[in-house]
């Protein structure tokens, strides 16, 4: 160190100096500071700029009233911060520091900042309550332009400006103003578009905010947007939540796959999102948008999906909440993205979808089977459930979807217009042996179809009943409906069928028969015919039970032989009076001549009727005196079935004429003519007028039959569990014998029918006569058999879900059987083990494999599906002679379905397993 | 009309002026020595001075005025932080709101606000180069090895007080930081997670609780912070910073040369109290006979010193206003940041700690209790221990202690900087065991990464410095330089170099974009 000099204090004076220049410039810049802070800040200078205008404005009116007041208003102007404490928006807002003239009607001729508000929104918004942040973003405490107005770094909500300038609104106005009937926002643009106020700035900036965000709204729900995002729980769980997605900052959209130069915004976000989807998001199944203004209108409505104000601030609706969606609007909604607008094809990238609007699809699927899938997905798959708790969607809504699904599906032929005599069996032919034969066997002996080759069924099953059956399938079982074959295709089907029973003997040869043989003879071996065919209904004496009580003076002594013939050879279709054409002319004859052997007395003379009926006037009578037993247009009820063509056929006006104006002895009909039992009286006049009725209502098809809505459901359950149980389960779900509480065949299926068949067995069936007691069955009575009836009608309640019968056999040999069959000819498709992968590669067939689909597909669904396969798609018909890859006989397919029912976890239980083991009863 | 007493009380309001200037300042004018040394030792503010300083006090180079800098850092803080305390509130849903009042709204809020932010970041500049300045100059060795202690105390309430002022704005860049230094705090329970114990041995939670207050940064933890920052801390800071300054003058004022001639200096500890010089104000003196040790100006030649008032005092307000200048000059052309309101939903990415944490976060990134624990204890430690372990006693006061020193000093900082980048180059190009081997155990990856490497590597140059040279002084100094290179380094890689899940990128310009 160098030795210290004597002066004392080294370089103080350069200290001092150092010293007396700090604190200068020091003091400089304090005051440099002061300056801005106090003089040039913005809104100070707007401030001072505004009372100028304020002066002018008051020189402008000098000496009026007005210019008083205008110079009083430019005294009182406070050049301060002005701002709107708003406590109930937890805001402050500053705006009107500059914009000072937003309330003054006065300043629409100002430039901005100090001009009027556009519009007459400030008298609906009071400033004071709301403020200008909450409709116009912006930083409402900000006190610089720029950081105002919030377009700089580090504030998330800039001001909303131009074609997203009305995305707030929905912050207080509900969904149903804003789009619905009062449509505020169209009211809105048409303020801005005229300028209401005759604002200066009313030049429509935002004019079209409004029709672009109803667009948006109106392409959102068009689009089916939400089949795979939710809004407000309610929608597709596939995709993200988009209830708030207007309230989404930049921080979190994803802007990693965005080039450096484009702007961090989420209009700019969405708009591109909605453009290309796959750059924003690559991967994503979301379809691009087509047109510019639709991915504007899509941005727009989604900057407008905020989270509300406080409660106080929202404005409630004026609306009743519309009407419920219909079903084609939930399906645009919900569905529409995946399945297609017509639910053909799709639009968005990576899925393919099952076209639900596939007429083979639609006929094997029941609406269960659409409402569990629906509810349920199908997990593996992209469809989600759309159950509460998932997609959200209730049980009304998705039954309204599943009925615009339905609504594809041609309506098919009309019942009534169906006729087997019209038909030619040749076609008929050719049908069935195309369609059916794969199911019902080439000559309808059954495989996974029902035998319809019996002699029984066939003499029981009416043309409506069949036609029925055919046109609406049997939902829950293997029979598909046939609705895009025409009433004529169907009456050829029938003829064909028909073609199968046994041609009835003429009445010429049975009469003839009948003069062969003396009456006495004819009628003992007739006696034994009738008591094994007839008595089972009509009584062994002819007393009647299920059937007529024949053994009356007013039968047998006003009805001729032919009218008898033409009755059992024909029958009575749809009611429980079977044909009986298979009956040789001797043993009809016989039939014929036991009956008339208990006629005692002679052949009443019977009058014809005074004059020709008028069927209008008749129709009068019939439904003041009629309807009640005999049912509408004597359709049948009680009494039996007037409008019978079979019956009109056989009865003549006179016998008909007799019976109406006597009675029946025995039975609820009375006569009319004395007016019994205080029922109006009827002139035979009227009689005849009611005949011309009854006879134009026959000359109609055949219509079925329903109900006869006699016995008693409670000792029906008795008699059904200790009777029917064994081979139709508790329930009548079907175990060995079939499925009962099946509503499509008690829909098609008469009370006739059905007592038809329990009376008299069905050939070639495990299916007995119910009356004489064969194989160990009770004996029933007759009347214990509409008891039994009535207790299956109440199995009639359409709406349950109700498990689909298991109809394929799980024994081990089955399900090898099926396992080497599956191989072979499905897992090419759908992979191995049936998930449509194989190898990790996607296979073009859908996964069976898995939870949902096994739940919600029958196994009918399943059998159908592998026989006729299904158009459009490249699932062929493996049913034989189906003309597909290839001819499984029925028992092969439904080894197949057993093989695929192993992957369900829910196995079917132990009793279902042992009954189906028991023999596949068609 | 005139009476005595009249007289004599019109007399008294004549001098009430140049009475009350008296009992103000009773030394009377400065124009003795003798009156300096009064100015000093009668004010309760300015007798923690020496009367009389060594010149060599004064001269720039030998302190480079950055403990006086760092004192005015503090006094303008707290004359800032008070003025913000006044609109300031510390609630979660009002503090964003209340700082942009302060910037909007408030007259000179947004300046004051500057001012303070400013302030605080030079703050911790000016502690890191007056803890090096003392270091270099060996200002640490005996007997000021405790007034060491306290300083480093010090510059770890001067990291505490800066760090506990991030969170208070209640904005994104708050938030997060935050949450990483609380994660930092949390990170032993990544050790207790590898060994399996943490089910009931749990330091890193509770360490973390106990400064947020509960699991995630909230208004618990706001609370907690302000606390900190507005009175535990600055009460803290203001105690051991009395304490530090009185040390200075009780250890002999600053460290000086040995070969700085002295009349009387060595071997004051034994001898007994010399008679004071007949030049020198007696009173003082006497009082100061009392201590032990070196008082300041005892036994020195008053030839080499200048009496502290006014040399030491102008010196010092020089620096003060200095300070103020650049701190207001910062505070008018750059405003403090303020991000988006914190939102937990919304983690920043890359969320990066305050900048002179950037090297601690640098080395958590290999292992948060590691880096962010263990080796910042052992710096720490090592600091404190310095002033213990290396006791020679020659070359106090010389900057690196003479040549050999910075020859030693010169090869650290090469032979650190090549170790800290080979430390962050390796793992960006190559990657690191858990690439390498991915089952390998956690245990291992929290002791053998790069930041755990780096610090062997320089414990182990210190140790060869100290085989060649033989001297703990020039073994200190090689770990010092180590350490502060491998901060320095560190830290700009962590605030320059590391982007979005601190990968590493050139420039930010190269973020993947978001």
């Amino acid at each position: 160190m160098p030795q210290t000099s004597k002066q004392a204090r080294p370089r103080e004076g350069l200290v001092k100096w150092l010293l007396l220049l700090v604190s200068l410039a020091t003091t400089v810049v304090l005051i440099g500071a002061a300056l801005r802070e106090n003089r040039f800040a913005d809104w100070k200078q707007y401030r001072l700029e505004y009372a100028g205008i304020l002066e002018e404005k008051a020189g402008d009116d000098r000496g009026t009233e007005i210019g008083r007041r205008s110079a009083e208003i430019a005294r009182q102007f406070d050049p301060n911060m002005e701002q709107y404490f708003l406590t109930g928006l937890d805001r402050v807002d500053r705006c009107t520091t500059c914009h000072a003239g937003l309330e003054d009607p006065r300043m629409t001729d100002q430039p901005e900042p100090f001009t009027t508000h556009p519009g007459r929104y400030l008298e609906f918004h009071d400033p004071a309550r709301f403020g200008c942040t909450i409709c116009h973003e912006g930083q409402g405490r900000a006190t610089e332009t720029a950081d105002a107005h919030g377009t700089v770094p580090f504030w998330d909500h800039p001001l909303l400006e131009g074609k997203y300038a009305k995305t707030a609104c929905s912050r207080c106005h509900s969904e149903e103003d804003l789009f619905g009937e009062s449509a505020l926002l169209a009211r809105a643009d048409d303020i801005d578009k005229t300028g209401d106020s005759g604002s200066a700035s009313g030049d429509g900036h935002a004019s079209g905010a409004g029709e672009l965000l109803t667009l948006g709204r109106d392409l959102f729900q068009k689009r089916g947007c939400l089949g795979c995002h939710a809004l407000n729980g309610k929608g597709g769980t596939f995709s993200v939540d988009i209830a708030f997605e207007g309230d989404k900052t930049h921080h979190e959209l994803d802007f990693s796959h965005f080039a450096k130069d484009e702007p961090r915004e989420p209009a700019y976000w969405h708009r591109k999102h909605f453009r290309k989807p796959l750059v924003v998001a690559p991967g994503t199944v979301m379809p691009a948008t087509g047109e510019d203004d639709e991915a504007d209108a899509l941005t727009a409505y989604m900057l407008n999906l905020r989270s509300g104000a406080p409660a106080a601030y929202r404005k409630k609706s004026s609306h009743e909440t519309g009407a419920p969606a219909a079903g084609e609007e939930l399906y645009a909604m919900y569905c529409s993205s995946c399945h297609g607008a017509e639910g053909l094809e799709t639009e968005a990238p990576g899925i393919s979808t099952p076209a639900l609007n596939n007429s083979d699809s639609l006929a094997v699927a029941d609406n269960d089977y659409y409402r569990f899938i629906i509810a349920n997905g199908r997990s593996g798959s992209k469809m989600t459930p759309w159950k509460e708790g998932h997609g959200n969607l209730t049980r009304a809504e998705i039954d309204r979807i599943v009925g615009t699904i339905r609504k594809w599906e041609p309506a098919g032929a009309g019942v009534g217009d169906v006729n087997a005599r019209l038909g030619d069996k040749r076609n008929g032919r050719a049908y069935y042996q195309g369609l059916c034969a794969n199911c019902h066997g080439r000559r309808g002996e059954g495989g996974i179809g029902n035998i319809l080759n019996s002699t029984g069924f066939l003499a029981v099953a009416s043309d409506p009943f069949l036609a029925e059956t055919i046109i609406h399938g049997r939902p829950g079982t293997a029979m598909p409906s046939w609705k895009h074959f025409d009433a004529q295709g169907i009456s050829d089907i029938l003829a064909y069928l028909r073609s199968w029973q046994p041609d009835s003997p003429a009445w010429e040869e049975v009469q003839a028969s009948m003069q062969s043989v003396p009456a006495g003879e004819n009628a003992r071996i007739g006696r034994h015919i009738y008591q094994a065919n007839c008595s089972g209904c009509h009584g062994r004496n002819g007393e009647g039970g299920i059937g007529l009580n024949l053994n009356s003076p007013d039968i047998l002594r006003v009805v001729d032989d032919e009218f008898l013939f033409k009755t059992i050879a024909f029958g009575r279709p749809t009611t429980a009076m079977p044909s009986w054409r298979h009956l040789s002319a001797d043993d009809m004859g016989a039939v014929i001549a036991a009956i008339r052997s208990w006629q005692k007395d002679a052949d009443r003379e019977l009058k014809p009727a005074p004059r020709p009926g008028d069927y209008a006037v008749g129709k009068i009578h019939f439904e003041t005196s009629c309807l009640r037993c005999h049912g509408e247009n004597g359709r049948g009820g009680i009494g039996p079935q007037l409008a019978n063509p079979i019956l009109l056929s056989s009865a003549s006006d006179a016998v008909l004429n007799h019976w109406i104006g006597k009675g029946r002895t025995g039975t609820a009909m009375v006569s009319f003519l004395s007016g019994e039992q205080g029922l109006t009286r009827l002139d035979s006049g009227q009689i005849a007028d009611i005949i011309a009725y009854i006879r134009r209502e026959g000359r109609a098809a055949e219509r079925p039959l329903l109900r006869t809505g006699v016995g008693n459901p409670l000792l029906g359950s008795q008699l059904f569990l200790g009777n029917c149980v064994s081979c139709h389960g508790r329930q009548g779900e079907g175990a060995s014998g079939p499925q009962l509480n099946n509503p499509s065949f008690l829909h098609s299926a008469s009370d006739g029918f059905l007592a038809a068949t329990m009376v008299l067995g069905r050939s070639g069936t495990a299916m007995q006569s119910m009356i004489h007691g064969q194989e160990g069955l009770g004996q029933i009575a007759s009347d214990q058999i509409q008891d039994i009836i009535a207790h299956m009608r109440l199995w009639d309640v359409p709406t349950t879900w109700r498990k689909p019968r298991v109809m394929a056999e799980m024994s081990e040999r089955a399900i090898q059987a099926g396992g080497e069959n599956f191989t072979q000819f499905c897992s090419s498709c759908h992979g191995t083990r049936g998930r449509g992968v194989l190898d990790g590669a996607d296979y073009f067939a859908p996964s069976l494999n898995n939870p949902e689909f096994l739940e919600a597909a029958s196994d009918g669904f399943l059998l159908a599906t592998i026989a006729r396969g299904r158009s459009g798609t490249p699932m062929r018909p493996f049913g034989l002679g189906s003309g597909g890859i290839a001819s499984l006989p029925s028992d092969h397919i439904s080894d197949i379905v057993s093989f695929i029912r192993t992957w369900q976890e829910r196995k079917p239980s132990i009793n279902e397993q042992k009954t189906s083991e028991g023999g596949r009863t068609p | 009309m005139s009476s005595p007493g009249f007289e004599t009380f019109t007399r008294n309001i004549r001098n009430l002026p140049r009475n009350l200037k008296e009992s103000l300042f009773r030394h009377g004018s400065t124009t003795s020595d003798r009156s300096r040394s009064q100015a000093v030792f009668s004010n309760l503010f300015l007798h923690v001075h020496a009367t009389r300083v060594h010149k060599r006090t004064l001269r720039f180079n030998t302190t480079m005025a950055m403990g006086m800098a760092s004192l005015a850092l503090f006094l303008i803080l707290t004359g800032t932080g008070i003025l913000l305390m006044v609109y300031y509130k510390p609630g979660i849903d009002q503090a964003y709101d209340s700082i942009k009042d302060i910037h909007y709204v408030v007259p000179t809020g947004r300046f004051i606000r500057n001012i303070h932010r400013w302030a605080a970041h030079l703050m911790v500049v000016t502690v890191i180069l007056h803890l090096c300045r003392v270091f270099y100059t060996a200002s640490y060795k005996k007997p000021r090895e405790f007034n060491w202690l306290l300083g480093l105390g010090l510059f770890i309430i001067t990291l505490a007080l800066s760090f506990s002022g991030y969170l208070l704005p209640w904005d994104q860049l708050a938030f997060w930081a935050i949450t990483i230094g609380s994660n930092i705090a949390g990170s032993p329970t990544e050790f207790t997670d590898a060994l399996g114990i943490t089910s009931w041995f749990d330091p890193g939670s509770f360490s973390k609780e106990l400064l947020l207050g509960a699991s995630e940064v909230g208004q618990e933890a706001l609370l907690r912070f302000y606390l900190l920052h507005c009175i535990v801390l600055p009460l803290a800071l203001t105690v051991l910073l009395a304490v530090h300054f009185w040390r200075i003058r009780k250890d002999g004022g600053l460290g000086r040369p040995e070969a700085t001639p002295t009349s009387a200096g060595k071997g004051a500890d034994d001898k007994p109290v010399p008679a004071p010089p007949s030049a020198a104000p007696g009173k003082s003196y006497g009082l100061m006979c009392v201590v032990r040790d070196r008082t300041p100006a005892v036994n020195l030649d008053p030839a080499e010193t200048v009496p502290s008032w006014p040399c030491l005092l102008r010196a010092e307000l020089l620096v003060f206003v200095f300070t103020m200048l650049l701190c207001v000059v910062l505070g008018l052309a750059f405003d403090a940041p303020l991000k988006e309101p914190a939102n937990p939903d919304v983690p920043e990415n890359p969320a990066k700690a305050p900048w002179y944490f950037l090297g601690i976060q640098e080395m958590t990134s290999y292992s948060g209790f590691m880096g962010g624990m263990i080796i910042p204890m052992i710096i720490i430690l090592g600091l404190g221990l310095i002033p213990f372990l290396d006791r020679e006693k020659e070359k106090v006061g010389v900057y690196f202690s003479g040549k050999p020193g910075k020859v030693v000093a010169l090869k650290s900082l090469i032979m650190a900087a090549i170790l800290v980048i080979a430390a962050v180059a390796v793992p960006v190009n190559f990657g690191w065991l858990r690439n390498w081997f991915p089952d390998v155990n956690q245990l291992f990856v929290i002791f053998v990464n790069p930041g755990t490497l780096l610090t062997a590597a320089y414990a182990a140059w210190s140790i060869y410095v100290l085989r060649r040279t033989q001297s703990t002084r020039l073994a200190a100094m090689a770990l010092f330089t180590c350490f502060i290179v491998g901060f320095v380094i560190m830290t700009i890689v962590g605030t320059y170099l590391r982007g979005p899940n601190w990968d590493f990128y050139w420039s930010q310009a190269d973020w993947p974009a978001h």
